[in-house]
C-alpha cells in the first residue's frame, strides 16, 4: 500500500482526460458494434474500502494515517474479433478519478497453428505469478505483495538517490522493483508444450520503471531511451496444482534527458536493471499457497560507485474454512546493499553517503475474508510494516476493510 | 410390473397370447394407460450455451494450454441442458427414495456437463474431475451452499441435497463454469429426448404444475391435470 497514486501504472492525467474519455468512448462504440454479434465481454470489479494506518512518517502510512474511504473501479473490455483474435483491455479508476488505462492489446492466438500467442500494445508484462491477484476479487488482501508496492529512494526521471533525507528516504519517491500491476507497451510472444508454458516479451520500460511511469518528467508512454527492455519467462507445471517458474528481466530503466548526469561521465542507457526471480504456485484442496524470491541489480557501479541491489521475498498462503470463509496470511520482505555514494541530499549538491541505499522492511499481513455472494466479497486485512536500519521504526501498520463486487 | 405378475415363462410358451397381451396393454389403446404427461419442446437448432461458455474460455487471460484441451467441444445435446418437471399444487406430497446409484455433474474440457442435472430431494451427486488442470466447484444458493475445493483428474467428491430448490454451482477458478442442479420434491421430472419429445409415465392423478427448464432459466410453467389413465398433452416452444 502507498500514500502515492499508483504512479506505476499508465495514467492520464488532468491533461488527458479527454483522451481518456475517447478511450471509453472508443470502449463503448466497440461494445456496440461487437455485442451485437455476441462477441464483446464487458465487466467490472469495483471496490470500496476504509483505510485507517498509524501516523507514522511512513510510505505505508496511508493518508498519513487520517481514516480514509477510497474506491477502486476496473473496467474490463475484451472481444472476440473471431477464434484467434482478440482485443483486451483493462482501465482502472481510483477515488481521485484519473482514468487508468493498464491493458490495452491485441491477441493473435494459436498463430499459424503452432499453438504460440502473440500480444502487441500495452501488455502485461511476464514476470512472476501475480497472476490474477492483481485485482481485488481475486486478492484476499488490500495492496500487491511488497515488491510491487515498496517505493524506492531510487528515482528514474533524475537518477537521483535520497537515501540520505529521510522526508525521501521512508516517504518514498523514487521507482519500485516491479512496478504494481506490471504493464507496458510492447509486444510478448508465449505458447507452450507438455509441461512447460513460456514468455518472451520486449517492452518500451522496464519492470521497475515502464515507460508509462509517471513521475519526474511525466509519461508519454513512448521509449525513452535507446533500447529496449527484454523478459523471459519458463514455468512447469508438474503435477495438477504445482507450478514452478523463473523470469528474467533485463534492460534500461532510465529515462533519457532527466535533469542530472547519473555521474561518471555514464550514458542513462548503459544503467540496466537486471532482475531474476523464482516463483511457487501449489494449490490443493482449500489451500492455496503462492511463493515468490528474487534478485535485483540496477547497474550504478560505473556512474556512482556502488551498484544498487535489492533481494526480496513473498510467502502468501489462504485457505477457505468454510464455504464463504476465507483465511489469508502474507509475510514479505525486502533487503538493500550498502553503498558508498556521491549523491543528491534533496537539495542541489552532491553529498557522499555510505550505508544501504534504502531501508530494509518486512511486512506481514493478514486477512479474514467473506463472500455475501458469488461476485461480492468483504474483507478485512491488517499489515504489519517494519523498517528496519533506521533510527527508529515508523509507526504504519494499516487496518483496511474493503467491500468488491464484479458484476 | 403387470407383465411381471402374469409371469414370463407363461407368456413365452404362448406367442400369440403374449402379444395381444401387449397391445392392449400399450397406452395408446387406452385399456391400461399410464396417467402422466408428454409433449414435446422446441429450442433453438444452435447451441447458445455451448458457444457462449466457448467464447469465454477463450477470453480467459490466466490459464495456460486453452488451445490444446484435446478434442473439440461437443455441443451440449438436449437432454444435457432442458428439463420438464412436476410440481404438486396439493398438499404435501409423499416420501421418495432417492436412487442408490449417484448422479454425475462432470468437469469435463473446462466445462460443465450437463447444463442441468436435475436430482430427486435426498439424492447425493458425484463431481468428477475429468480435466488436467484444477477445478473448484461451490455453491452458495440456499438448499446448499458448497466449497469443493480442488482435487486432480479421477478424482471426485459428493455432495448430498436434502432440501428442494435450485442451486446453481460455479467454478472458482474459471468464472465463466456454470451449471445448475435443480433438486426436487418428486421423481416426475425426464430430460428430453434429442428430438425433443418427452414423457413423464405413472403419476398420480392430482393438480400439478408443469415447468420447461432450458439452459440457466425456468422458460415456462403451468398448470396440469393429470388424470387416471390419461395421459395429457403439453408442448413447450421455446
Amino acid at each position: 500500500m502507498t500514500t502515492k497514486n499508483t504512479p506505476g501504472l499508465p495514467s492520464l492525467g488532468a491533461e488527458g482526460i479527454s483522451l481518456a474519455r475517447l478511450v471509453v468512448l472508443g470502449l463503448a462504440t466497440l461494445s456496440f458494434v461487437t455485442a451485437a454479434a455476441g462477441q464483446l465481454r464487458l465487466s467490472e470489479q469495483a471496490s470500496a474500502a476504509f483505510i485507517k494506518a498509524d501516523g507514522g512518517y511512513s510510505q505505508y502510512a496511508v493518508n498519513r494515517g487520517r481514516a480514509t474511504f477510497a474506491w477502486r473501479l476496473d473496467l474490463f473490455a475484451d472481444a472476440a474479433i473471431n477464434g484467434n483474435i482478440f482485443f483486451l483491455s483493462n482501465l482502472r479508476m481510483l477515488q481521485d478519478q484519473i482514468i487508468h488505462v493498464d491493458l490495452f492489446a491485441i491477441k493473435f492466438a494459436d498463430l499459424a497453428s503452432t499453438g504460440l500467442n502473440l500480444e502487441a500494445g500495452e501488455i502485461e508484462l511476464p514476470f512472476g505469478n501475480l497472476g490474477e491477484r492483481r485485482f481485488p476479487k481475486s486478492n484476499p488482501f488490500y495492496g500487491l505483495p511488497l515488491t510491487h508496492e515498496h517505493v524506492t529512494t531510487l528515482r528514474s526521471s533524475d537518477y537521483s538517490l535520497w537515501p540520505s533525507t529521510s522526508y525521501y528516504a521512508i516517504a518514498g519517491d523514487g521507482v519500485r522493483i516491479l512496478d504494481q500491476g506490471l504493464y507496458d507497451l510492447g509486444v510478448k510472444l508465449y505458447g507452450g508444450a507438455g509441461m512447460f508454458d513460456f514468455w518472451i516479451a520486449l517492452m518500451n520500460g522496464m519492470v521497475s520503471a515502464t515507460s508509462t511511469y509517471s513521475t519526474g518528467y511525466g509519461s508519454s508512454g513512448l521509449n525513452t531511451n535507446s533500447r529496449l527492455g527484454m523478459i523471459g519467462r519458463l514455468a512447469m507445471t508438474p503435477l495438477t496444482g504445482v507450478t514452478l517458474g523463473g523470469s528474467y528481466a533485463t534492460g534500461p530503466f532510465l529515462k533519457e534527458g532527466g535533469a542530472y548526469s547519473p555521474g561518471g561521465g555514464v550514458d542513462p542507457s548503459e544503467i540496466d536493471q537486471h532482475i531474476v526471480e523464482a516463483d511457487l504456485d501449489f494449490s490443493l484442496e482449500h489451500a492455496a499457497l503462492y511463493a515468490e524470491v528474487f534478485y535485483n541489480v540496477w547497474t550504478f557501479k560505473e556512474a556512482i560507485g556502488s551498484d544498487l541491489n535489492a533481494f526480496g521475498y513473498s510467502v502468501e498462503g489462504r485457505y477457505t474454512l468454510l464455504p464463504r470463509f476465507l483465511i489469508a496470511l502474507r509475510a514479505g520482505g525486502l533487503r538493500f546493499n550498502d553503498v558508498s555514494v556521491d549523491t543528491y541530499n534533496g537539495g542541489y549538491f552532491i553529498q557522499h553517503y555510505e550505508g544501504p541505499w534504502d531501508h530494509d522492511v518486512f511486512r506481514l499481513e493478514g486477512a479474514l475474508g467473506y463472500r455475501l455472494d458469488r461476485s461480492a466479497l468483504l474483507k478485512i486485512v491488517y499489515e504489519w510494516n517494519r523498517t528496519f536500519r533506521v533510527p527508529e521504526d515508523p509507526a504504519d501498520n494499516v487496518l483496511v476493510m474493503q467491500a468488491v463486487v464484479g458484476f | 410390473m403387470l407383465i411381471a405378475q402374469a409371469g414370463w415363462a407363461n407368456l413365452h410358451s404362448r406367442p400369440f397370447i403374449f402379444l395381444a397381451a401387449c397391445l392392449l396393454l400399450l397406452p395408446e389403446y387406452g385399456l391400461l394407460a399410464q396417467s402422466g404427461v408428454r409433449g414435446r419442446v422446441v429450442v433453438p437448432a444452435n447451441d447458445e450455451f455451448a458457444e457462449e461458455l466457448l467464447r469465454e474460455r477463450s477470453l480467459t487471460r490466466y490459464e495456460m494450454h486453452l488451445h490444446t484441451t484435446g478434442d473439440p467441444v461437443q455441443p451440449y445435446r438436449l437432454s444435457e441442458k432442458a428439463v420438464i418437471y412436476l410440481e404438486s399444487t396439493e398438499a404435501a406430497s409423499a416420501a421418495y427414495d432417492p436412487p442408490a446409484l449417484h448422479p454425475q455433474l462432470n468437469q469435463s474440457q473446462m466445462l460443465f456437463r450437463p447444463l442441468v442435472l436435475p436430482v430427486l430431494v435426498g439424492t447425493t451427486v458425484d463431481f468428477p474431475n475429468n480435466d488436467d488442470l484444477f477445478h473448484n466447484v461451490f455453491s452458495y444458493s440456499q438448499p446448499k451452499e458448497f466449497d469443493l475445493g480442488r482435487y486432480p483428474r479421477g478424482h471426485r467428491r459428493s455432495v448430498h441435497f436434502d432440501h428442494p430448490g435450485v442451486v446453481n454451482v460455479y467454478c472458482d477458478i474459471h468464472s465463466y463454469m456454470y451449471a445448475t442442479i435443480l433438486v426436487l420434491e418428486n421423481p416426475y421430472f425426464v430430460v428430453p429426448e434429442d428430438d425433443g419429445g418427452y414423457n413423464i409415465d405413472h403419476v398420480p392423478p392430482g393438480a400439478y404444475r408443469i415447468t420447461f427448464w432450458y439452459g440457466r432459466k425456468k422458460v415456462s410453467e403451468r398448470p396440469v391435470l393429470i388424470e387416471e389413465g390419461k395421459t395429457t398433452v403439453v408442448n413447450f416452444d421455446y
